[in-house]
């Protein structure tokens, strides 16, 4: 059973739960059904931080345009322009043993891609969820809604994994932000 | 002071208003077309199940009264009490649509609010330049997710209220394939169910065609035999005048479409099999001579097997959506099937009511509906 959880929580990962090794980052939306707007592109990302909450490099930054980090920790299944489809349209996965030491979390986010252009914000979105599994078991651990909850934004960060000692913690963040993922990547200390 | 929307905006009702009390949503466009407006009670998978849920100006009342809709000069005022709602309807979806020619584009402001005891909580306002193609606009949706939220949608689709009646889906037929490109215009009728026809401003109402269509049943398997059924397509008729007749096949009475009557029939379909089946045209520019008609359909020969026969009526107009009476009872063993009543109204145009009454002939059915004609035995 999935935890709804709320903005700001803190839960353990691994501690109790040695076997999660493989995470995966699902993230759903249903397509445009409306005449006139463009189709919703939403894009999952990963940020690879250090402990000051900043990547080491752009490669750090794991997105359409870079499907996986140099370490094959952490990779995008791919990138899906129009949500079509059931179940999750854009996926991450995160084998935790193989995360670089220097990489105290890791940061997923949701945007929507060319928000302005399009004038498109969450709230146009149907059903659209982040879930994080374990993807061994395709256990559902957490869930977000991000239509209800963030309308009017283009770009939530939706929480980090990030270390504690040596165990792996989930925090759910749930910011909302405008100004899609640029945004976010200026926020992330990646150069855009 | 009103919280102005913007395209996308959601949030708990609560906090704008008291859903406890009636709300208002108001909708009004502004432009030089003819413009209509709708309010969708749809289920948790945003389908109009019932469409007694469907309020607009042919229908101005939900069944409960939970929908009130009423017209304030231009605006479109629904009054809502959604604690009366039944558990099924989760969500309102209100709707504005182009009656005729022209685009969203071309209007010059749409406005849409949620007011409480007459003072305005939220507010949308858009004008022709957040528009392009569309014929009609979802302004806003009410819908319950644990609470009563608003979605300011704020979009539309190109095909105007048929792609809304497409999306909500409650009233769309199953389209046969040959027809299913056309399925956007349909409206089916349920049992009981009355509607008119839509009127063209200025203009008469054109031909009206009534079709018949229907199943031939194929050959059942390698070694089956096929076995066809004929369906005669026929009304009664009453003139203004006060004459009465009967068209039909039988005793080749196929009417006249441009001097009294002013109905006739077009060839017989023998088979069923032609994919266009039987028609009656009615002439709609000599409305104010006609008083009623009922058309009904029999089995000429073969077995009364209706649910064999999966008889559709389709009532096409140039400016109405099709409306679809499907003979949807296949209990009977009578051989004739009344399908609908078309009424005279104002000398305006029809209403097209769903019988679908069963009766052992023509003079059984007369009787019940108090046409009063003498019946005599006819061969085709």
């Amino acid at each position: 059973m999935a935890i709804n959880l709320q903005k700001g929580q803190k839960v353990d990962l691994t501690k109790g739960n040695a076997n999660l090794k493989q995470v995966l980052v699902g993230l759903g939306w249903d397509t445009n059904k409306y005449d006139g707007g463009a189709d919703f592109d939403l894009d999952a990302s990963a940020f690879l931080c250090d402990a000051n909450g900043k990547v080491q490099s752009d490669a750090d930054f794991v997105f359409y345009g870079n499907q996986k980090h140099a370490s094959g920790s952490v990779w995008s299944h791919g990138d899906n322009l129009t949500g079509a489809g059931d179940g999750d349209d854009e996926q991450i996965s995160v084998v935790l043993e193989k995360v670089p030491a220097n990489v105290q979390k890791i940061a997923f986010t949701v945007t929507i891609y060319e928000p302005e252009k399009r004038g498109q914000n969450f709230g146009m979105v149907s059903n659209a969820f982040v879930r994080i599994a374990d993807e061994i078991t395709n256990q559902e651990l957490i869930r977000y809604d991000l239509g209800e909850d963030f309308s009017v934004q283009t770009a939530v960060v939706v929480g980090e994994l990030y270390r504690q000692g040596a165990e792996w913690k989930f925090n759910a963040i749930g910011s909302g932000f405008s100004g899609g993922l640029a945004a976010l990547c200026k926020n992330f200390g990646v150069n855009v | 002071m009103a919280s102005v929307m913007q395209r996308g905006f959601r949030d708990k009702l609560e906090k704008h208003v008291n859903i406890s009390d009636k709300l208002t949503v108001e909708m009004s466009l502004n432009g030089d077309a003819e413009y209509d407006y709708c309010c969708f009670g749809v289920d948790a998978n945003d389908k109009l199940s019932d469409d007694a849920y469907m309020v607009f100006y042919n229908q101005t009342k939900s069944p409960g009264q939970e929908i009130i809709m009423s017209r304030n000069g231009a605006a479109a005022v629904f009054e809502i009490n959604l604690s009366r709602l039944p558990s099924k309807i989760v969500k309102l979806v209100f709707t504005a649509n182009i009656d005729g020619a022209g685009t969203m584009k071309n209007i010059r402001s749409f406005a849409c609010s949620l007011k409480k005891g007459g003072a305005e909580a939220l507010r949308l306002d858009m004008s022709g330049a957040n528009f392009s193609s569309e014929k009609a606009i979802v302004a806003v949706e009410l819908y319950k997710k644990d609470v009563w939220r608003i979605n300011c949608v704020a979009s539309g689709f190109n095909g105007g209220l048929s792609d809304l009646l497409k999306s909500y889906g409650g009233s769309e037929v199953t389209p046969p394939p040959q027809e299913q490109q056309k399925a956007a215009h349909k409206v089916e009728l349920k049992k009981g169910q009355k509607v008119n026809l839509e009127k063209p401003h200025g203009v008469s109402l054109g031909e009206i065609v009534c079709n018949l269509n229907w199943t031939q049943k194929g050959k059942a398997g390698f070694l089956g035999k096929a076995k066809s059924i004929d369906l005669d397509l026929a009304c009664l008729y009453e003139l203004k005048n006060g004459s009465k007749g009967a068209i039909q096949a039988l005793g080749s009475s196929f009417g006249n479409l441009s001097s009294p009557p002013y109905i006739a029939l077009d060839g017989d379909d023998r088979t069923g099999s032609s994919a266009d089946g039987e028609f009656l045209r009615i002439n709609g520019a000599r409305i104010s001579e006609i008083k009623r008609i009922l058309v009904f359909t029999f089995i000429y020969d073969g077995v009364a097997n209706w649910r064999e026969a999966d008889a559709v009526v389709t009532v096409k107009t140039l400016s109405s959506p099709d409306i679809i009476v499907h003979l949807d009872e296949y209990g009977s063993s009578s051989i004739l099937c009344a399908i609908a009543m078309l009424e005279n109204i104002n000398n305006e145009t029809f209403s097209v009511e769903k019988l679908v009454q069963f009766y052992n002939g023509q003079e059984e059915l007369d009787k019940a509906h108090g046409w009063g004609m003498q019946w005599r035995a006819g061969r085709k």
